[in-house]
């Protein structure tokens, strides 16, 4: 039974967190990326977060009966590209210009990918400070029987 | 856990509590942004009230199996969305009710030391 477990599990988050961040600063990134075909695009990527009970994903965590293990972690489950149509832009001197002169850009909505951005880093900060209160918890419970 | 003293055993009982409420607020926390998720609670002062009443008609020799049957069990909590803000300022009562257990078995091992050693200083 144990606190440590408890660690585990805003960890986990925060890893999931940080996935999320570069797959939204790599989305950003490649914003300005152009191609002269719509299919040579780059898609932006999603990342799917899932919910785990390692109880019942690992049958050998079932045996040890610990209520820990009946709590779900979050996993990246997969990265998985948007599907979004390109932005076409008219700019006829463009080397990577059509026939009519545009050009191919990701669809990938600027605004929208700051704002997760944010929603992210207040995610992790949560998660963070959780795991600040569990490790005092923890040291606190070490203290039990010293000599004061 | 086995315990001599009935204040010992609830109170290791109750740190057991607080413990799973810990890990239960850190799961929702953890969980937050995940679509479909469904925060947790613990539900643990049923068990304590009923075994309460228990214990008043139970004969004192009966009274540790009553206290040892008290358990948390994770239930789903009445909200269906993560609020973090609340998560956290739970988590933080949570830990605080959590030092002040480990105060008050601190001072329960103190006064077994005081008995052991026939208060003399040790």
């Amino acid at each position: 039974m144990g606190l440590f477990n408890i660690m585990d599990i805003s960890a986990a988050a925060m890893g999931v967190q940080r996935t999320r961040l570069e797959v939204a600063a790599t989305n950003l990134a490649n914003a300005q990326t152009s191609s002269a075909s719509p299919g040579a695009t780059y898609q932006p990527l999603a990342a799917i977060v899932r919910s785990v009970v390692p109880s019942q994903a690992d049958p050998s965590r079932m045996a040890s009966g610990a209520a820990e293990d009946n709590l779900p972690v979050p996993v990246v489950a997969e990265l998985v590209p948007m599907n979004v149509a390109p932005r076409r832009m008219y700019e006829p001197g463009h080397p990577d210009a059509d026939a009519q002169g545009f050009v191919n850009y990701p669809g990938i909505d600027p605004v929208s990918t700051m704002l997760d951005l944010i929603s992210i880093s207040r995610s992790y900060e949560a998660n963070l400070k959780a795991f600040d209160i569990t490790r005092s918890l923890l040291q606190r419970s070490l203290d039990i029987g010293s000599q004061r | 856990m086995f315990s001599i003293d009935p204040v010992l055993e609830l109170l290791s009982r109750s740190l057991d509590a607080c413990t799973l409420r810990q890990g239960v607020y850190a799961a929702n926390i953890a969980n937050a942004d995940t679509v479909g998720y469904r925060p947790l609670e613990v539900s643990f002062e049923e068990s304590l009230r009923s075994a309460a009443q228990l214990s008043q008609s139970a004969p004192s020799a009966q009274q540790m199996d009553v206290l040892r049957q008290i358990e948390p069990s994770i239930v789903p909590a009445a909200a269906d969305t993560v609020q973090l803000d609340q998560q956290l300022a739970l988590m933080d009562k949570n830990a605080i009710r959590y030092q002040m257990l480990v105060g008050g078995f601190e001072r329960s091992i103190s006064l077994l030391r005081m008995a052991v050693l026939e208060g003399r200083e040790g």
